[in-house]
């Protein structure tokens, strides 16, 4: 056609070079806005798992947290931050939805498709080490300090931590009579489920200079009842907090297997904040001298 | 063309039912297969109509039943079963509609309601079909296996009605309106086979009938020939008297009351 | 003759059965267009009108478009699913799970999440991540097929047998996961529960691809049963009779649920009531034609589950309410509003 184009195209081309020009702004804006970001603000920080949190703040970096899990649950001013929901059923874009700069995570975050998500926007997913034993601890910091590029406070706090765990230790080799520990984690339906080998419960167990009542078998599983006798423990070891996981006095007496032990007749019944004593974070040290001190007096 | 049966055989649950019947069918004709409870009627059906295995043979127009597919038996023969449950809450219209096979059929959309109006239930296409009545709902089941067949007879051959007690929950004016559509249907051209229980109508309208009597076939031929005092009463154990009434009125069979012996 | 009205009455049934189908297409349509624009970050599709930043394109394209489709997928089947096996079984009680995909899917479930670490390295690492949604596809196929032999006999399946029989293998499945459960550690039992609630959280282009050769044949090809599915409402006998070959109707429904349902199951975990519910609104709705009713089923069941997946990630964000929850909050009432609408109705 001859004809001069007529308006409509002439402004549907308007509106296309106005469109290109948006987008090569915005994304030019974006990536002016990254680099700033990583030069002056503050990284965005979400941490899943409660050892790790406690260690984010125990390395005075609570501010840069910006969410955290269900299982994070101190100190009590990060119950204020945003719940992402339970570490082994993360939803991706809820995590997104904080925009964090960064994920630090105990192990066994899930379900694998959202870390993968998560890794493919580009967020870095640290995982820490997490051995239930003195190390361990000191190796999570570590990790943690690092990420966060605060090897100076990490170095402090390791160094604070050892200095608690020595104490730990010299309380436990005073001992001179271990006695047997029995750790419950739950009496769903009335039947015992156990900290066996390998088990936080057992790490920390040792750490306060006591012996595991129950053998052979690895992590927490439900034992019979006859195991429960055949252990004998000298003290049954339970969790203090945590909803559904909240056991008194009561209900061990009211399990036969469990009442008929030599530490329910002698009334020997501790029990403890769950993940002070579990979560082999920086107060564990605390958690094993409380612990030696409930078993052995003193 | 025609439904020939030779020497077939039928074991249920390893007992036998059937001993060795051979009979034929005609189409243009009725032909009703009667007996006493037990004798083995609704298995020859079954058999007929390809339900279960049996010895020797049953060909319908040349097909051998029990070699036969679902769809090739269908394209040939309609079957009215004695009662017939529905698991879903169909209309009537819909019910009626499960009897069209082939999609020639299918484009004519008046058919279902022509076959409806055929049993007299013309005005409940729309009715859930639950709420009919036992002879209402056996009347419709008609209605469907009609239109299965609507052509008495088709470029291969003439279709068969098989038909299962058909009457047994109808009043006797819808009685004699079935009865009426079967023979219908025969003087068309088509086959039917059906199983009676009631004798008087099987007198005024079957062509052909057959007597059995503990899986055998005790007797066959016109109703003339089969129906007479000795045989029937031999065949269902009781005294029965045969009446023939004056030819342009309905034949009633009465039982006759047992003869006090002096 | 007799004088003809001018409509008739299926028609009007079948007008507002098209209808439905309609208008299901548009809810779904609006579902979807829902599910890509809303989420726990708060971006939408108006945001990325002006220009996609990359960070909304992981959103949509790793997170929230994988999600709607599984959602579709694993909703149309799972409704799909109900309503052939309501219409095999001849019971609008039926749902997928009779054929044993469920209590099978559950056990392959059970045993990957308790006993996966005795697997090989190698099979282990080949598998990765997917070795629960595999397990369960296989147990799902195994006790379908179990109880298809189990109800077989000379060509002939018995669908009363096979009802039994399901009831049996579900039994005998819960038994042995109960064993495994017993030995389960504290973290595999929560892996367990959260998989029994199911979710579309893990949802992957990967998950996708493998399950759509199972799922898709079965909903474009499943109104092909429909004529043969509605003849059984007569029983075998007569559907028979009118030329259905019953045998194949069989073996092929049994086949495509186990397909299907066991698909959605394995990667989506154990979602309830789609299954169920969806047919039997459908049915009071538009009648039991199933030429209606599965394309309708496919599609509610689809709506529904996306739009509870939009509920689920979005009521407790940034966390996520499991989804199966969801439809359990929603299809319990919704199933005893329909027992009670149809007390006056003589059986069910």
């Amino acid at each position: 056609m001859t004809r001069s184009t007529p308006m409509r195209l002439k402004l549907a081309r308007l509106n296309l070079a106005a469109l290109h020009i948006a987008l090569i702004a915005s994304l030019g804006l974006t990536a002016v806005g990254t680099i700033a970001f990583a030069e002056e603000v503050k990284p965005r920080v979400v941490s899943l798992g409660g050892s790790v949190t406690e260690t984010v703040v125990a390395l005075g970096a609570a501010d840069v947290l910006v969410g955290r899990d269900s299982t994070s649950n101190y100190p009590e001013s990060i119950l204020a931050l945003p719940d992402v929901g339970y570490i082994r059923a993360l939803s991706p874009e809820g995590v997104l939805s904080l925009a964090p700069d960064l994920i630090l995570s105990e192990e066994g975050a899930g379900p694998v498709e959202a870390v993968t998500v998560l890794n493919d926007g580009g967020i870095p997913f640290v995982t820490m080490p997490g051995a239930y034993s003195a190390q361990g601890v000191l190796d999570k910091i570590a990790a943690v300090a690092a990420a966060l590029h605060l090897e100076a406070e990490g170095d402090a706090l390791i160094a604070r931590t050892a200095e608690g765990f020595a104490k730990a230790n010299a309380a436990a080799e005073a001992v001179t009579a271990p006695k047997s520990v029995l750790f419950v984690i739950s009496l769903q339906g009335g039947r015992v489920m156990a900290g066996g080998e390998g088990s936080s419960a057992a790490g920390i167990i040792a750490l306060a200079g006591g012996v595991n009542a129950v053998t052979g078998f690895q992590g927490y599983k439900q034992i019979t009842d006859e195991a429960v006798i055949a252990a004998a423990p000298d003290v049954i070891l339970m969790m203090d907090r945590g909803g559904d996981l909240a056991l008194s006095a009561e209900d061990v007496l009211a399990t036969p297997a469990l009442a008929a032990t030599p530490a329910a007749k002698a009334g020997r019944i501790i029990r403890m904040d769950g993940m002070l004593l579990l979560g082999f974070g920086p107060r564990t040290p605390d958690a094993a001298l409380a612990l030696n001190a409930a078993l052995y007096g003193g | 063309m025609m439904l020939e049966i030779r020497d077939l055989s039928v074991n249920l649950a390893g007992r036998p039912v059937l001993h060795g019947i051979s009979l034929h069918a005609k189409p243009g004709q009725i032909t009703a297969i009667v007996g006493p409870n037990g004798s083995g009627k609704t298995t020859l059906l079954r058999a007929m109509t390809g339900d279960i295995p049996y010895r020797g043979h049953a060909c319908l127009n040349g097909q051998e039943v029990a070699q036969a597919q679902p769809w090739q038996l269908a394209a040939l023969r309609a079957v009215l079963a004695q009662a017939t449950e529905l698991a879903f809450p169909f209309t009537v219209e819909e019910v009626v509609r499960l009897g069209l096979q082939s999609s020639a059929v299918q484009a004519q959309a008046d058919l279902p309601a022509r076959a409806l109006a055929l049993v007299g239930l013309a005005s409940y296409a729309p009715r859930a079909f639950q709420d009919l009545s036992g002879g209402e709902q056996q009347r419709a089941h008609l209605a469907r296996v009609m239109l299965q067949v609507w052509e008495p007879v088709g470029a291969d051959g003439p279709r068969w009605l098989f038909l299962d007690e058909p009457v047994s929950s109808l009043d006797i004016g819808h009685q004699l309106m079935v009865m009426g559509l079967a023979r219908s249907f025969a003087d068309a051209g088509g086959g039917v086979v059906a199983v009676m229980h009631d004798l008087n109508l099987t007198a005024m309208f079957a062509d052909q009938m057959t007597l059995l009597h503990n899986g055998r076939l005790v007797a066959t031929g016109s109703p003339h020939q089969v129906m007479t005092d000795e045989t029937l009463s031999a065949a269902y154990g009781c005294p029965v008297r045969v009446n023939a009434a004056p030819l342009d009125g309905p034949w009633l069979v009465p039982q006759a009351m047992p003869v006090a012996s002096a | 003759m007799v004088m003809l009205a001018e409509t008739l009455p299926s028609q009007d049934r079948a007008t507002r059965a098209v209808r439905v189908t309609q208008g299901l297409a548009v809810v779904l349509a609006l579902a979807a267009f829902a599910s890509l624009g809303s989420g726990a970050t708060g971006v939408s599709l108006h945001d990325m009108l002006d220009g996609i930043t990359e960070r909304e394109a992981l959103i949509l394209w790793d997170i929230r478009l994988p999600r709607l489709a599984m959602g579709v997928l694993v909703g149309a089947a799972l409704a799909v699913s109900g309503a052939l096996m309501q219409g095999l079984f001849r019971n609008p009680l039926a749902d997928p799970g009779i054929v044993g995909v469920g209590a099978g899917a559950g056990l392959g479930a059970v045993l990957a999440i308790v006993l996966g670490g005795l697997l090989p390295a190698g099979l282990a690492a080949w598998l990765g991540p997917h070795l629960v949604p595999f397990a369960a596809f296989l147990g799902g196929w195994g006790a379908t097929l179990a109880l298809y032999r189990l109800a077989s006999r000379g060509g002939n399946v018995s669908v009363a047998t096979m009802l039994l029989a399901g009831i049996a293998l579900g039994a005998l499945a819960g038994a042995v996961t109960g064993v495994l459960i017993y030995m389960a550690d504290d973290r595999q039992l929560r892996d367990l529960t959260f998989w029994g609630m199911g979710s579309l959280a893990g949802a992957s282009w990967t998950k996708i691809a493998a399950s759509l050769p199972f799922i898709l044949p079965v909903l474009v090809l499943s109104p092909l049963l429909a004529r043969g599915l509605n003849a059984l409402a007569l029983g075998e006998a007569q559907a028979r009779h009118t030329g259905v070959d019953t045998e194949r109707l069989k073996r092929v429904t049994i086949l495509g649920v186990a397909a299907s349902a066991g698909a959605a199951v394995a990667i989506a975990g154990g979602i309830g009531f789609i299954g169920i519910v969806v047919p039997h609104l459908l049915r009071l709705a538009t009648g039991p034609d199933h030429r209606f009713l599965l394309p309708n089923a496919a599609l509610l069941g689809a709506s529904l589950l996306v739009m509870a997946d939009i509920f689920a990630r979005t009521v407790l964000a940034p966390a996520e309410l499991p989804i199966g929850i969801v439809t359990a909050i929603i299809g319990a009432p919704v199933f005893l509003w329909i027992l009670l609408q149809r007390r006056g109705i003589g059986g069910l």
